[in-house]
């Protein structure tokens, strides 16, 4: 025997709403900020560096569906490389309690110690899904910030990021700023697309709109094809931001 | 039987390419002893992006035999709404029609699978969970490696076809409309079920979830194909290598007695059921929603209430679209 009954799609006032528990667990974006805070950022470079930061905040709060799933996670590189915010945070923690007057420019440019704090935080901060259990985290996006060339070794900390099975990054963009960039450094840190722009105020803010920007369109993702293997599609950088081939 | 659908409910196959889709939808039949109600809602990112809801549903009944499917469109591919909607009822009408042929009585064979040439063998997809399936003048057929015995229509073997058949029909109509098959990219899950005897398959690519809910109340996870670790990406069946992806499962009637209820889904429903806290969700999600689906006698109010709730429900970073078919029948599987 056999019938069919078409629903109408109006909603009747008597229809008394379903009560089904549902996983309290949430998918989060690690976004990783790598932020070169060197003696050569004094002046005028960290005060537009903060000001950009400052900004990232403000467009991301105003998304709803970025701030719900973004966990931010703020590594500086000037003297010793420091994780400011010690470990991934909620996006709502960053926004209210990241100080960004803490951004001091002082020291030399130990960007391989920073990468070395990534990696500890890629294993013991990024959740994989485990059905049953926790949901995973979508794949994390890592923006690196410099204005110069590293000046400890960096190469086995990149290859270590590069070579991950698990919990693996696709997503690790380098921005230099200003003239003492080296290019061909830039590109072999990057595992993914690699940029330059000046360091004046007007460029930290396009960057720091960039990144906000790339960051709503990551937390927007939708399925794509595949093993998960294809870096994200960030939206072109504005003028100012030029991508180095 | 001649296999003809008794009804069919859903999303329609599409015709033209153009054209508002429905937002949010919600239908229901009864083939007894099952009760299929289904519903399919827009996802507020869908509503943000301005995109039309991707994910399609069907179910299709020929007086014994009720063939289900869920699909969800790939976000990132323009026409994947319509893939997902030509795929479910495609699969569905191709379900029935393979089993509109009935075993033929005493057409056996004996095999010495041991012996077997290896170019008589057909490359199965992986996650095949059923018997050795060996090509025999170009169709395919099922071996039990046991007793050597071929049976030309194992239901495992049927909804392999299925897939098969509704992903070469997609092939056609892509080239019909000048439009690349790609654009069309879709997961799939599917489910035929006889009623009467009550032996199933089912068979998925792609993430979602096909569920059941035992007479315990325990809930089941009845199909496990390989998953992408990174939660952005799925596997289609339109793309090259599909079949490396494709999960297939036989259960006899006597498995499918000990459930109630049957659940298919697409990741936006199952991503918010599946992962805690708390650790046992799947089965409190299960338990739930089987005791909401039969509060109100009427099959028609409860597809309604089914959309509503997929349209409004909260859960963390849960903005996807949201597809949910539930069969089921009266408490002991009996009919009263």
């Amino acid at each position: 025997m056999s019938e069919r009954v078409k629903s109408d799609s109006e909603t009747t006032p008597e229809i008394v709403e379903m009560k089904v528990a549902v996983g309290e667990g949430e998918r989060r974006l690690p976004v990783y900020l790598l932020l070169d805070t060197s003696g050569s950022m004094a002046g005028a470079p960290i005060q537009a560096l903060r000001l950009g930061v400052e900004q990232f905040k403000k467009e991301i709060e105003s998304d709803p569906f970025a701030k719900e799933s973004v966990y931010m996670g703020v590594i500086t590189f000037g003297g010793e490389a420091e994780f400011v915010t010690k470990g991934l945070i909620p996006f709502d923690e960053f926004y209210s309690e990241f100080r960004t007057d803490s951004l001091v420019a002082d020291g030399q440019t130990p960007l391989g110690q920073s990468l070395w704090l990534l990696v500890e935080s890629l294993d013991k901060d990024i959740k994989s899904s485990v059905k049953g259990g926790e949901k995973g985290d979508w794949k994390p996006l890592v923006f690196i910030l410099t204005d110069g060339e590293p000046t400890d070794e960096w190469q086995e900390p990149q290859q270590v990021i590069l070579n991950r099975t698990s919990k693996k990054v696709i997503n690790m963009i380098t921005v230099g700023c200003g003239p003492r960039i080296n290019e061909q450094n830039l590109k072999d840190i990057a595992i993914g697309p690699t940029f330059k722009m000046d360091n004046d105020d007007a460029s930290f803010k396009r960057f720091f709109q960039w990144v906000s920007q790339s960051v709503r369109v990551a937390s927007k993702a939708v399925s794509q094809f595949g093993g998960g293997d294809k870096p994200a599609n960030l939206p072109p950088p504005p003028d100012g931001i030029q991508y180095i081939p | 039987m001649n296999g003809q659908a008794s009804f069919k409910i859903g999303d329609k196959i599409p015709r033209a390419l153009e054209g508002k889709r429905q937002d949010n939808l919600g239908e229901s039949a009864k083939a007894a002893p099952f009760f299929i109600v289904g519903a399919s809602a827009r996802g507020k990112l869908h509503y943000h992006n301005d995109a039309p809801r991707d994910d399609a549903f069907a179910a299709h009944f020929n007086d014994t035999w009720l063939a289900v499917a869920v699909a969800d469109g790939a976000g990132s591919k323009a026409l994947s709404r319509h893939g997902a909607s030509f795929l479910t009822n495609r699969l569905c009408s191709r379900l029935l029609q393979a089993t509109s042929f009935s075993k033929i009585p005493g057409h056996h064979m004996t095999v010495q699978t041991e012996n077997q040439q290896a170019d008589d063998a057909v490359h199965l997809p992986p996650y095949f969970e059923g018997k050795i399936t060996v090509q025999k003048l170009g169709e395919l057929v099922v071996v039990d490696d046991e007793s050597g015995t071929i049976e030309q229509n194992h239901l495992g073997n049927i909804m392999l076809k299925a897939f098969r058949q509704a992903r070469i029909d997609l092939v056609r109509f892509a080239k019909r409309k000048g439009a690349s098959l790609e654009d069309f990219h879709s997961t799939l899950l599917g489910l035929i079920l006889n009623t009467e005897t009550m032996e199933m398959s089912v068979g998925q690519i792609g993430d979602g979830l096909i569920l059941g809910l035992d007479n315990e109340e325990k809930a089941i996870t009845l199909a496990e194909p390989p998953a992408s670790d990174d939660p952005a990406a799925s596997y289609f069946v339109t793309q090259e290598d599909w079949e490396q992806y494709l999960y297939i499962r036989e259960m006899t009637g006597e498995e499918v007695d000990h459930f109630s209820t049957f659940y298919l889904m697409t990741d936006g429903v199952a991503n918010d059921c599946q992962y805690g806290p708390p650790a046992n969700i799947l089965t409190i999600w299960a338990k739930d929603m089987d005791r909401e689906i039969r509060l109100v006698p009427s099959l028609e109010t409860t597809a309604e209430r089914l959309k509503n709730y997929l349209a409004n429900y909260k859960a963390k970073g849960s903005f996807d679209d949201r597809t949910l078919m539930v069969i089921y029948r009266n408490r002991g599987g009996k009919t009263t």
